[in-house]
C-alpha cells in the first residue's frame, strides 16, 4: 500500500465537480415532481372500486417495480424515440425514465397514506355535502401527507444514488464528471471518496430537513 | 310538535351484507319537527336503517325520500339506485349527521372544523364561515375552544364540536348515530343537553341511542328495531310502560 491521496485533483476540478452535482440535484427534482404528480394519479386510481381503472395502475406499479431501474433507463432512451416520433436528449429521457420509475414507488406510498385514514374521516365529510374531490384535497391529503413523509424521503434518498445511472448514457452528472476526470487524472480513489461525500451530504440534509418537517407537523396529531 | 308533512319517509327498504339481510322491508315516516329515537340491539338494523337515510350506505330495494324529495332513483323492479355523486352532495348537504367516533377533523381547530363544510359546500367567504362557526360554538358552549384542535379536547367537547360542525351546514334534519356511546359516563350529560336543546328548537332529529333516559324525555315516538325491522313503535310511555312485543320487553327488561 504506497498511495498516497493527492486532494488537489479535486481543488484543480471544482467547478467541474460541480456542474455535475448541479444536473445531478435537477434531474432528481424534476423527476421526484413529475412522479409525485404521477404517483398521486396513480395512487388515487389503485383506490378505484372500478377494476378497468385500478388495474392498468396495478399494472404499471408493478412493470416499474419489477424491471431494473438500468433496463428502463435504457428502454427509454431507444424506444421513446421510435414510439413518439421526437428526438430527445439524452438528459430529457433519463428524466423522463427516472420520472415514471419513481412514480411506481410513490403511487404505492400514496395509496398506502391514503388508506390509512379512517374511513370515518371520509364519512364525516360526505355527510355534510362536500365532494370527493373536496374531500380528498381538504381531508383526507392533508392527514395522509403527514404519514407518508418519511416514506417519501426514503424514496428521494434512493432517487439521487440511483440517478448516478444516467451517468451511464452519457448524462453529465456527478457520478458522470467523476469518471470522466478520474480517466484523464488517474486519481479515482480520490475523486470516487469526494463524490460520495458529496451524494452523503444531500442525501443527509434531506432526511435532516425531513425530520423537522415532520416534527413540527406532528404537534396536531 | 309536528305539522303532517313528513321530512322522511323510507318505503319497502332492504339491505343485506354479503348474505346477511340487516333491513327488511322497513316502511317509516318522520314528521317534521319530529324527534324520532330508535332502540335495539346491536346488530337490530338499526344504525343500518339511520346510514341508508342520508345514503352512506345503499340499500338493495326500497324508496328513500327527505322533503319530498328522493335520495336516489326508484328502478321499476324495486332496486335502489343512489343518485350521482353531485346530487348526492347537494341532499346531504341539507342532512346534518352525529357519529359515534365523533369523526372531527384532527388537522384543523374546531373552528375550521366547523367552517370548513360551508367554506366548500356554500362558498361561504371565509369571514362568514368564520362567523357562523364561532357562533355554533357558542351555542355548544364551546367559545373558549374556538382555536382548539381535537386532541386537546374530551371526548364530550368533540362530540359538541362534531355537532356544530353538522349544524353549520343548517340542516332540515339531524342524524345521530349513537352520539353518546363512545364517551366516558361522566360525559354523556353535556351531550344530550345539547341535542335536547336542538329537539326544543325543533329540529327534526332521527336518534340511535342506548341512553333510554334520553328517549323517555325527548322523543316523541320510539321505534324497536329487532332483526331488521320495526317490530314495535309508539310515544315513549307506550313502549317503556306497556311494551306490547315480548322482545320489547325481553330488550328493556335487559337495559333498564
Amino acid at each position: 500500500m504506497e498511495y498516497t491521496f493527492q486532494f488537489s485533483v479535486i481543488r484543480d476540478n471544482w467547478a467541474y465537480l460541480l456542474q455535475g452535482a448541479w444536473i445531478t440535484v435537477s434531474v432528481t427534482a424534476v423527476a421526484l415532481a413529475a412522479g409525485l404528480i404521477i404517483g398521486l394519479v396513480l395512487g388515487m386510481t389503485r383506490l378505484s372500486k372500478r377494476k378497468w381503472v385500478s388495474l392498468p395502475a396495478l399494472c404499471y406499479v408493478e412493470i416499474f417495480r419489477n424491471t431494473p431501474a438500468l433496463v428502463q433507463l435504457m428502454w427509454v432512451y431507444y424506444a421513446l424515440p421510435v414510439l413518439t416520433g421526437i428526438e430527445l436528449n439524452a438528459v430529457v429521457s433519463c428524466t423522463v425514465a427516472l420520472s415514471l420509475n419513481i412514480s411506481a414507488y410513490l403511487g404505492e406510498i400514496f395509496r398506502g397514506g391514503i388508506q390509512s385514514i379512517d374511513r370515518g374521516q371520509v364519512e364525516a365529510s360526505r355527510s355534510l355535502g362536500m365532494s370527493y374531490g373536496q374531500t380528498m384535497r381538504k381531508i383526507v391529503l392533508p392527514q395522509a401527507i403527514r404519514r407518508m413523509i418519511p416514506p417519501f424521503v426514503n424514496e428521494t434518498v434512493a432517487l439521487i444514488k440511483y440517478s448516478s445511472l444516467v451517468s451511464i448514457l452519457g448524462v453529465a452528472d456527478l457520478t458522470y464528471q467523476a469518471n470522466v476526470l478520474s480517466t484523464t487524472t488517474f486519481r479515482p480513489m480520490e475523486i470516487f471518496s469526494f463524490i460520495a461525500i458529496v451524494y452523503l451530504v444531500i442525501c443527509a440534509a434531506l432526511s435532516y430537513s425531513a425530520q423537522r418537517i415532520e416534527r413540527r407537523l406532528a404537534v396536531v396529531d | 310538535m309536528s305539522d303532517n308533512k313528513p321530512m322522511v319517509r323510507v318505503e319497502g327498504l332492504s339491505k343485506s351484507f354479503g348474505s346477511l339481510p340487516v333491513l327488511r322491508g322497513i316502511d317509516m315516516a318522520v314528521a317534521k319537527g319530529e324527534v324520532v329515537v330508535m332502540i335495539g340491539v346491536s346488530g337490530s338494523g338499526k344504525t343500518t336503517l339511520l346510514r341508508c337515510i342520508n345514503v352512506l350506505e345503499t340499500p338493495e330495494r326500497g324508496r328513500i325520500f327527505v322533503d319530498d324529495e328522493p335520495m336516489g332513483v326508484h328502478l321499476e323492479n324495486g332496486a335502489f339506485k343512489p343518485f350521482p355523486e353531485r346530487q348526492l352532495n347537494e341532499k346531504r348537504s341539507h342532512i346534518g349527521m352525529v357519529f359515534q367516533r365523533f369523526n372531527l377533523f384532527p388537522h384543523l381547530t374546531a373552528l375550521e372544523n366547523v367552517a370548513m363544510a360551508p367554506t366548500m359546500v356554500k362558498k361561504l367567504v371565509k369571514r362568514e364561515a368564520d362567523e357562523l362557526g364561532r357562533q355554533l360554538l357558542a351555542k355548544v358552549g364551546l367559545s373558549d375552544k374556538v382555536d382548539a384542535y381535537p386532541n386537546k379536547l374530551s371526548g364530550g367537547q368533540q362530540q359538541r364540536v362534531a355537532i356544530a360542525r353538522a349544524l353549520a351546514m343548517n340542516p332540515k334534519l339531524m342524524l345521530f348515530d349513537e352520539a353518546t356511546s363512545a364517551l366516558d359516563p361522566e360525559l354523556i350529560g353535556e351531550v344530550l343537553e345539547t341535542m335536547k336543546q336542538l329537539a326544543k328548537e325543533g329540529m327534526t332529529m332521527i336518534v340511535v341511542t342506548h341512553e333510554m333516559g334520553f328517549a323517555r324525555e325527548v322523543a316523541d315516538r320510539v321505534l324497536f328495531l329487532h332483526g331488521g325491522s320495526i317490530l314495535e313503535q309508539g310515544r315513549p310511555e307506550e313502549i317503556f310502560g306497556n311494551p306490547q312485543h315480548e322482545r320489547t320487553r325481553e330488550f328493556l327488561a335487559r337495559i333498564l
